[in-house]
C-alpha cells in the first residue's frame, strides 16, 4: 500500500535525489501529487496513468497520494514520471518493493509507455552514486550519458513494460557496457595554415590558447579577424578528465548533449550581437545556463564587439574576473561556472579604416565619432582583456603567396606542452592554466629576472597600469615563458607581454 | 412521446436492471438526494461501492450523454458521494464512479453504454 522510490531532478548543475513516496488507500478515487511540484510534474499524472494502462498493467482506481520529498525543493522536470509510475506499480502490489531497492529511476513517460530521455542525467546519476544508489534505470538515449559516471550499473529500457518485466526477473537485461570502440579524434574543417601572414595575431592567439588569456582583435573589415577566431578551436588543447566532466555536465543540463561520449573538444560559442543579458550570463525563473557557462573551459567569441549592447558587455565583468556567475531569481539562486577565453573582434572606428596602414583607404570618421565608438567598450572591461592585437589588411603579394604557413597541429603541440608545464606547476592549487591564477599563485610561481623586473617597473609608471593589469601582464609573461620552456620570466617575455597591452586607449 | 423526466426515469430503470442482471451488482440506493444534488444509483460491485450517474438521450444533437458529465457535474457527484460516505460512516471503503449512457429510440428501445471508472476526484 506504500512505496518509496528514488527519482531525481536537477537544480542548476547539481542533481537532487527525490524520494517519491506513494500511498494507495480506500475512499473516493483520486490522484494527488504533493511536494512543491511544478506544472510539468503535475501533468505527469495523465502521462503516468496512460502509460501504466497502455503497458498492460492496472492503474488502481483508488485514493493515490504521491509525495515528493524533500518538500521544500521545487521540482521542475518531467523526469520524475518514471519514478512516480514505479511508485504506483509497487504500492498497488504489482511489483514487490524489494526489487526496486537501491535503484534510481529517471525518465519521462509517453502515453504508450515508452521511456523518453531527459536533460541532466549525468548530474542526477553522480548525485545518486554519492547517496548510495547502485542501479540506474534510464531510457536507451540517456544510457551513454549515465555511463560517464563509472561506478553505476546502468540499465537502458525502452518501455515501461520491459522495465517491469526486468524487475520481475521475467526478461532480465544486462547492464549497459561502455562503448570503448569509437573514441574519436576531433576533426576540423579549417586550419591555421589557411591564413596567410597575420603573424602577430597568430602569436597572440597561440599565447591565449596556451594560457587561457583573453584577446581583443582590432582591424578593418575583411582583414581576417573572424577567419582567425574560427580557427582557435583547432589549436586548443583537449579537455582533461575533470574539465570534460564539468563541460559535459553543463551541456547535459542545458539539453545540448547529443553524443555517446564525454565531450573532448573545448566548446566554441559565438553568440550574435543581438544577444540579451540573460542569454549571455544565464536567466529564467529557474536560471538556465547562458553563453558564458556554455563556453566554460572553452572560447567565447564576440564578433563586432562594440555592436553588443553596453549592458550586455558590462555583465561580462564578473564572470571574466571570478570564473563564476551567480544568478539570483525568485525561485532559485544559482551559480554557474564560467571560465572561458574571451576572444573579441572589432573595427577601430565606425567606417572601419582608422589607423589603416594602406594609403588608399582613408578613415572618413570624425574624431568624435571614433571616440564614441571606442568608448562603447568600457575601461574596466578592456582592463580584463590581456592581449590586444591589431589585425591589418594583408597586401596582394601576401594574399596570393604560396609560402607554407604553420599547421594548426604544430601550434597545438606547443600549446599542449605549455599547458602541461602549467598543470604540473599548479597541480596543488586545483587550477589548470595561468589565466586562472590568483595573486598568491602569481607570487609563488612567477620568478622574474632583475632585467624583467626593471622593465615592469618602467612600464608600470609609464603606462599607468592598474594593479590588475600588472598581475595580468605577469600572467601573460608566464605563459610566454611556458611556451618558450623557460622557468624564470626574462626581459623578453615581459616585453612581448607588454607589446600586446591595450592599444585601444592609445587611439 | 414521453417528456424528458419520464425518459430519464425510464433510462435509470433500464440501467438499474442492467446492473443487476448483467453485472450482478447489488443496488443499494436509487436517487440518493442531498441539497447539493443527486446520485442516480448507488450499487455494490463485490466490495466496491459504485456511484452511478445515468444519462439518457434520444439523439446526439447535443453531444453524447457522457459529455454532459463535465467538471462541475463531477464535482457535484463527488460532494454527494462524500455526504453518503459520511452519513453511513464508510469512509474507508473502496469506491468508484461509473457513468451509464442510455440511448433511446422509438424503433429499437434502450441501448446502454457502461463506462466503469469514469473519472477520479480532482481538487
Amino acid at each position: 500500500m506504500f512505496a518509496r522510490i528514488s527519482g531525481a531532478t536537477t537544480l542548476g548543475l547539481h542533481g537532487n535525489i527525490i524520494t517519491v513516496e506513494t500511498d494507495i488507500s480506500n475512499g473516493l478515487p483520486a490522484f494527488e501529487i504533493v511536494g512543491l511540484a511544478t506544472t510539468a510534474v503535475k501533468e505527469s499524472k495523465e502521462r503516468v496513468r496512460a502509460a501504466i494502462k497502455n503497458s498492460g498493467y492496472e492503474f488502481p482506481m483508488r485514493r493515490i497520494t504521491v509525495n515528493l520529498a524533500p518538500a521544500d525543493l521545487k521540482k521542475d522536470s518531467a523526469g520524475l514520471d518514471l519514478s512516480i509510475a514505479m511508485g504506483i506499480l509497487v504500492s498497488s502490489g504489482q511489483i514487490p518493493l524489494e526489487r526496486t531497492a537501491g535503484s534510481l529511476f529517471i525518465g519521462e513517460l509517453s502515453l504508450d509507455g515508452c521511456i523518453r530521455p531527459v536533460n541532466g542525467v549525468l548530474s542526477m546519476v553522480m548525485q545518486g552514486i554519492g547517496e548510495g544508489i547502485r542501479k540506474v534505470y534510464v531510457s536507451p538515449e540517456n544510457a551513454s550519458e549515465a555511463l560517464l559516471c563509472p561506478e553505476s550499473a546502468v540499465y537502458a529500457l525502452p518501455t515501461l513494460s520491459l522495465l517491469v518485466r526486468h524487475l520481475m526477473a521475467l526478461e532480465p537485461v544486462a547492464p549497459v557496457q561502455q562503448d570503448e570502440t569509437c573514441v574519436r579524434e576531433p576533426a576540423y574543417s579549417v586550419d591555421f595554415s589557411e591564413v596567410q601572414g597575420q603573424y602577430t595575431a597568430k602569436r597572440a592567439l597561440e599565447i591565449a590558447a596556451a594560457g587561457g588569456h583573453n584577446v581583443l582583435m582590432i582591424g578593418p573589415p575583411g582583414s581576417g579577424k573572424t577567419m582567425l577566431a574560427r580557427r582557435i578551436p583547432t589549436i586548443l588543447p583537449p579537455l582533461n578528465q575533470k574539465e570534460a566532466l564539468e563541460v559535459t555536465q553543463i551541456y547535459s543540463v542545458a539539453g545540448l548533449f547529443h553524443q555517446s561520449q564525454m565531450l573532448t573538444e573545448r566548446p566554441f560559442r559565438s553568440p550574435h550581437h543581438t544577444i540579451s543579458t540573460a542569454g549571455l550570463i544565464g536567466g529564467g525563473s529557474i536560471p538556465q545556463p547562458g553563453e558564458v557557462t556554455l563556453s566554460h573551459h572553452g572560447v567565447l567569441f564576440l564578433d563586432e564587439f562594440p555592436e553588443f549592447p553596453r549592458m550586455v558587455l558590462e555583465v561580462l565583468r564578473q564572470p571574466l574576473e571570478d570564473g563564476i556567475v551567480n544568478i539570483a531569481r525568485v525561485h532559485a539562486t544559482l551559480s554557474y561556472p564560467s571560465r572561458f577565453i574571451l576572444i573579441a573582434a572589432m573595427n577601430p572606428c565606425p567606417c572601419g579604416y582608422f589607423g589603416s596602414e594602406n594609403d588608399n583607404q582613408q578613415c572618413t570618421c570624425t574624431p568624435g565619432e571614433i571616440r564614441r565608438y571606442v568608448r562603447k567598450i568600457s575601461g574596466p572591461l578592456l582592463d580584463r582583456i590581456d592581449l590586444h592585437v591589431s589585425v591589418q589588411r594583408p597586401d596582394y603579394g601576401e594574399l596570393i603567396s604560396e609560402t607554407p604557413q604553420e599547421q594548426s597541429e604544430s601550434i597545438r603541440n606547443r600549446v599542449i606542452k605549455a599547458r602541461r608545464r602549467q598543470e604540473e606547476r599548479l597541480a596543488s592549487t586545483g587550477i589548470f592554466c595561468n589565466a586562472q591564477m590568483g595573486h598568491r599563485q602569481i607570487r609563488s610561481t612567477c620568478p622574474i629576472t632583475r632585467e624583467g623586473r626593471l622593465l615592469l617597473h618602467q612600464a608600470f609608471d609609464k603606462l599607468q597600469l592598474s594593479a590588475r593589469s600588472y598581475d595580468r601582464i605577469i600572467k601573460v609573461s608566464r605563459t610566454i615563458a611556458d611556451l618558450a620552456g623557460a622557468d624564470v620570466l626574462d626581459e623578453e617575455h615581459v616585453a612581448e607581454a607588454l607589446s600586446f597591452r591595450n592599444t585601444l586607449q592609445r587611439m | 412521446m414521453m417528456n424528458h423526466t419520464d425518459l430519464g426515469g425510464q433510462g435509470e430503470e433500464a440501467a438499474a436492471t442492467y446492473l443487476k442482471k448483467y453485472c450482478h451488482y447489488t443496488i443499494i440506493r436509487r436517487n440518493y438526494r442531498t441539497r447539493i444534488g443527486e446520485i442516480d444509483i448507488i450499487a455494490k460491485d463485490k466490495d466496491i461501492l459504485v456511484f452511478v450517474e445515468v444519462k439518457t438521450r434520444r439523439n446526439e444533437h447535443c453531444g453524447r450523454p457522457s459529455e454532459s458529465v463535465e467538471r462541475h457535474k463531477q464535482w457535484k457527484l463527488q460532494r454527494v458521494a462524500l455526504t453518503y460516505l459520511t452519513q453511513y460512516a464508510c469512509w474507508n471503503r473502496p469506491c468508484r464512479f461509473d457513468v451509464i449512457e442510455v440511448f433511446f429510440q422509438e424503433s429499437s428501445g434502450f441501448t446502454l453504454n457502461h463506462i466503469r471508472n469514469a473519472f477520479i476526484v480532482s481538487s
